[in-house]
Formats: structure tokens, C-alpha cells, sequence
């Protein structure tokens, strides 16, 4: 197992490098000159201070050494700073990262608490009523643009039943207390769960089908065993692959948030932080975000593939 | 990842007896997609799609009448008007015509980058798979709505951007699935069988091996498209896809966004939302029946 740990691991750098090297390219390719957005022309600004502040942020050397640079201060978690607005680009992606991390978080965990379940029933029920009515929910649930799934849960249940708050992470008076947040949190966590659940669904349904047709599925109902066990122990356990890969899919969005319903319900994640930063081209904060999200994709990879050995340990032996 | 890791062989061909017309693999899929019903629905549903989108006249989407602004659907014009006096109905049906146009462009630019890379990498192997699967790796590490929104800060909005970006941001996944194809394939005896006829590299891979590697690549292409048409509609939503006044069902909801002439002027964003839904379900049906026709486990 370990051996196997640090061998996916290994896998992983020359991708990272690949991946730092790809952010550092795209912000140095942009249009738009940074040092002249820094510079606001109504303060004044002449050549000879936009070539001075070039020098002074190291914009003049070839793009090798400001690549090797830029990394050294990344490497040391040092991501720079804001270039509108000024904040540490860490520290904006902190409170980012715990908005996100929330509401992904509740939406995925909502996902897999009722995505696999109701997804095993469909299958052990396959063409029954029950199964017709989950998989066509299924299909609108993956079919509708996320905006429009938002959209309608807010003016549903905010608007006309009032159920919930429209927007925002808490309100300004019961700021800080978990009832509080947790109202604010149900509608887009449920929203954003409902997708979750709709592709966990599909996917234990179809996956769960090729297993129940297995020998060793007839094998343990026919020395009598509980059907119960005969599902899980048997079936289930054998028909996880598929699910993982879909869960280890999902984790990396617990960093990157969900770009729409994050607008939609204006929620003070990375989605919203990334479109603010594409509107104000705030690229160092674009640096800052698409690393954090390509490391976690990283990461969720090789936390996929140890639940994969984990699952299946003939994995392990490859 | 999925897409690999559930990639199955295609049918083997069976040597037949020339007694009756051969029954191809091509047209056992065909049989299997004809009998397969939502599938069925889902085509009917695309094909009316298409052709209402070809009706829709395209002057008459770009019309404004400053005298019949935010007007509910009526005679005249029976999906009502929009803020400045253009016709819902119309610019529905010339909406659908680009939103369509643009995944299926960017479905084909993507599946074709994927099917030349994948087949070299996979047939030539050594320094030059090992690149471009690296490079695919390095795409794959961004999620694709990530990378979009930052190559659309840079490019700027218009529609062949919209097509270009999607097509050449998810090239990587047909790619891989072409690859792992190809690795599998270019074992088998008939393709040394081939190699020894003195068949030139380019005629092997495709006459022999393409035709048997393209099954998961048509179910991805297939499945790409529902998701092409979401990706531009949500571009479109946050203003960085098709650009008014072109109409898209993507910048038409884009009226929703705003809660008060959500619910004031319902009939801008009902229709277009409508047709979203109805094409991306109708393109999932049709991608569950490719699926399930080039399955070679399936029994006939």
C-alpha cells in the first residue's frame, strides 16, 4: 500500500510543474499592460515611473527568471497581492476557500446521502414505477443549466414562500449564529445537492446493474443469505469504482466552489472571487485561484486513487 | 479517469457466411438504436429542434419596436416581446440556431484535435505520447468552466470564441479515450496482420484501427454536446458568451437574472429555458442510446 501511495504520488509532479507553469504563462500572456492598471492615470503617472515600478516588481526580466521567481514565493506560500484593491491574495483565498468549502461540502455530502441510496433502489427495482420516476429526475437534474435550477429554488422557496433568505452567507444582524447560517446555507447547498445527487444516482444505478447480474451475486442468494447483505456486502462493495471516480470528481469543486449558483445566490466563494477577478482582469488573483484549484484536482486524484485500492485491493498490485 | 477506466473493446467482427446480407456491427447498433425508445424520442425531439431553428427568421429577431416593448405574448406576437420591442418567438427559434451551432462546432473541433492526437500518441507511443499525455494531464487538472472564464477575460466574447474556447479546452478527454483505444488495438493480429501486408502506417490506423476505436469516442461527442450547449448558456448568462444583440437561449435567460423582470416578464426566459432543457434532455437520451447500442456486451 505504501509503496503504491508514493508511487501515484510521483505520477503527480512533473503534472504540477506542468500546471505552474501553465498559470504563469496565461497571466503573462494577458492583454493589458498590470503595471499600467496598477498605475491609475488620475494620480499622474509619466514613463519614466511606470519603467521604475517595472523594475521595482522585477516585470522587466525575461520570463524564465520571473517563472522561477514567481514559484520560489508560491512554493513559500507567499501568492502576492490583489492587484485591484490591494488585500493578500492568500487571505482573500481563505475566507473564499471556507465559503466554498461549506456549501460544496453540505451539497456534495446531500449528494451522497441520497444520490447512492435512492440510486441502488432504482436499480434493484429496475423498470418499476419508482425507478421511471428517479431516472427521469435524474435526466432533468443533469439537463437544466444550473442558473436556471437556482433561479428557480430562489424564487420558489425565497420569494414566494419566503422560506429563505435570497442571497449571502449570513445577515448582517444574527451574523455568527449557526441557525443563522445554517438558513442561509440550505438553499444553495440543496440546490447545488440536487445535481450531486442526480449523477451519483445514474451512476449506482448503472453501476449496481452489471453487478447484480454477476455469478457471485446468485452464488450468495442461493446459499441463502440475507438479501440485505447479498446488496451490500456483494453487490455494492462491487460496484463502487464507478462511484468513487464520480465523488473524487466532485471533490476539487469543495475548492473551486460552483462558479453560477455561488452569482446566482451571491455567496462570497471562490465562483464569485473567480468572476470578480475575470471582470477586473485581477490576475495575480487568477494566478492564486486557478493554482489552489488545479492542486486540489491533484490531490483528489490520488485521494481517489487510495479509495479505489481501498475498494478493490487487486488495484494495489498493479 | 471515468471515461477510461469504463472504456470497453468494440465488437469483434464475427466471420460470416455470405448466405444473406452481412448483418456489420454497424448495422446491429443501428437495430439496437432504433429499439431503443427514449432515444428514439430524444432524435424526434433534436430533429423538430433543428428544423424550427432553421425557420426562424433572422431579421426579425434583430427588429426593434420602441412602441411594443415588454409585451406579453399576443397575436401579433405570440411569445410576446422583449425590453426593446424584438420578438421572443423569433429570436427563440434564431437563438436555438446558434446555441446548436455552437456545441455541435465545438463538439467537432474538440472531438477531432482529440481523435489526430490520441491516434498518433497511441500509435506512435515514446517521447511524443509521453508530451502530449502529459499536456493532457496539465488540462485536465483545470476544471473546464475555470479555464473558460479566464481564456474568455482574455479573447473577449463573440461567438467563434465561445466555439473555439470549448473545443479546444476539452480536447483532452476524446484524447485519452482515443489513446487507451489505440494502445489495446495496435496489438491485435489484424494489425500485424496489415503491418506485414505492407500497409502504410496511415492507411492501418484509419481503415483498421479507427473504425474499431471510435465507438466511446461517438458516446463522449455524443454527451458533449448536451454539455456544450450548458457551458454557452451559462457563458452567455454571466455575459461572457454570445453577445447581444445576436440572440443565444443562453443571453436570452439572462433576463431571468434579475428577480423582478423574472417574474414581471416571464415570457423573455420560459421559452429559451424550455428549449435548454428540452435539447440538452433530448441530446442525454440520444447519448444513453448510442451508448447502450455500441456496447459489445450487448445481447441482441
Amino acid at each position: 500500500m505504501g509503496r503504491y501511495i508514493i508511487r501515484r504520488l510521483l505520477i503527480n509532479i512533473p503534472v504540477l510543474l506542468g500546471i505552474t507553469i501553465l498559470v504563469f504563462l496565461f497571466t503573462r500572456l494577458t492583454p493589458g499592460d498590470p503595471v499600467l492598471a496598477y498605475m491609475s492615470p488620475e494620480l499622474g503617472r509619466n514613463q519614466e515611473m511606470v519603467d521604475r515600478m517595472r523594475r521595482q516588481l522585477g516585470l522587466d526580466q525575461p520570463y524564465a527568471v520571473q517563472y522561477v521567481r514567481w514559484l520560489g514565493k508560491t512554493v513559500q506560500g507567499d501568492l502576492g497581492y490583489r492587484m485591484v484593491g490591494g488585500q493578500s491574495v492568500r487571505a482573500t483565498l481563505g475566507r473564499a476557500l471556507r465559503a466554498s468549502g461549506l456549501l460544496m461540502g453540505t451539497a456534495l455530502t446531500l449528494g451522497c446521502l441520497i444520490g447512492i441510496p435512492l440510486g441502488v433502489f432504482s436499480a434493484l427495482r429496475q423498470y418499476s414505477r419508482l425507478d421511471f420516476f428517479l431516472t427521469t429526475l435524474a435526466f432533468l437534474g443533469i439537463s437544466t443549466p444550473s442558473f436556471l435550477l437556482g433561479l428557480g429554488g430562489l424564487y420558489l422557496f425565497g420569494l414566494k414562500l419566503n422560506l429563505f433568505p435570497i442571497g449571502g452567507i449570513a445577515s448582517a444582524t444574527g451574523e455568527g449564529s449557526l441557525l443563522d447560517s445554517l438558513h442561509h446555507l440550505a438553499l444553495p447547498s440543496m440546490i447545488l445537492g440536487f445535481g450531486y445527487i442526480a449523477i451519483l444516482m445514474r451512476y449506482t444505478r448503472s453501476s449496481m446493474l452489471e453487478v447484480v447480474r454477476a455469478t457471485y451475486v446468485t452464488t450468495a442468494r442461493a446459499k441463502g443469505l440475507h438479501e440485505g447483505l447479498v446488496v451490500f456486502r456483494h453487490a455494492f462493495r462491487n460496484a463502487l469504482i464507478p462511484i468513487l471516480t464520480i465523488i473524487g470528481l466532485a471533490l476539487p469543486e469543495m475548492v473551486g466552489g460552483a462558479v453560477i449558483t455561488e452569482t446566482v445566490f451571491t455567496w462570497p466563494g471562490m465562483g464569485s472571487l473567480l468572476i470578480d477577478s475575470v471582470n477586473g482582469r485581477d490576475y495575480s488573483m487568477l494566478m492564486g485561484i486557478s493554482l489552489s484549484v488545479a492542486v486540489a484536482v491533484l490531490i483528489a486524484n490520488l485521494i481517489t486513487d487510495i479509495a479505489y485500492a481501498f475498494a478493490d485491493p487487486r488495484i494495489r498490485y498493479q | 479517469m471515468s471515461a477510461e477506466s469504463s472504456l470497453k473493446l468494440p465488437a469483434i467482427e464475427q466471420p460470416q457466411l455470405r448466405t444473406r446480407a452481412p448483418d456489420t456491427p454497424f448495422r446491429k447498433a443501428l437495430r439496437r438504436f432504433r429499439r431503443h425508445r427514449l432515444a428514439m424520442a430524444g432524435l424526434t425531439i433534436i430533429v423538430l429542434l433543428v428544423i424550427a431553428a432553421l425557420l426562424g427568421s433572422e431579421s426579425a429577431a434583430l427588429e426593434q419596436n420602441l412602441r411594443a416593448m415588454n409585451k406579453p405574448p399576443s397575436g401579433e406576437h405570440l411569445f410576446g416581446t422583449d425590453r426593446i420591442g424584438r420578438d421572443i418567438l423569433a429570436r427563440t427559434l434564431v437563438g436555438g440556431r446558434i446555441s446548436l451551432a455552437v456545441g455541435l462546432v465545438a463538439v467537432f473541433f474538440s472531438t477531432s484535435i482529440g481523435l489526430t492526437l490520441g491516434s498518433l500518441a497511441g500509435y506512435y507511443g515514446g517521447w511524443f505520447d509521453q508530451i502530449i499525455m502529459r499536456v493532457v494531464d496539465v488540462v485536465l487538472s483545470f476544471p473546464v468552466i475555470i479555464l473558460l472564464l479566464c481564456v474568455a477575460s482574455l479573447v473577449g466574447p463573440s461567438i467563434f470564441n465561445v466555439m473555439a474556447m470549448i473545443g479546444l479546452l476539452t480536447w483532452p478527454t476524446p484524447c485519452r479515450i482515443m489513446r487507451g483505444q489505440f494502445l489495446t488495438l495496435r496489438e491485435r493480429a489484424f494489425v500485424e496482420a496489415a503491418h506485414c501486408l505492407g500497409v502504410t502506417d496511415f492507411q492501418i490506423a484509419v481503415r483498421h484501427i479507427i473504425p474499431n476505436a471510435i465507438a466511446p469516442v461517438l458516446v463522449y461527442a455524443s454527451f458533449a454536446v448536451a454539455t456544450a450547449v450548458l457551458l454557452e448558456a451559462g457563458l452567455s448568462y454571466l455575459g461572457l458568451g454570445v453577445q447581444p444583440p445576436t440572440p443565444s437561449w443562453g443571453n436570452m435567460l439572462n433576463t431571468a437574472r434579475n428577480i423582478s423582470t423574472m417574474e414581471r416578464t416571464s415570457w423573455q426566459w420560459v421559452p429559451p429555458a424550455i428549449m435548454t432543457v428540452l435539447f440538452v434532455l433530448a441530446v442525454n437520451f440520444v447519448g444513453d442510446g448510442v451508448r447502450d447500442a455500441l456496447d459489445p456486451q450487448a445481447k441482441e
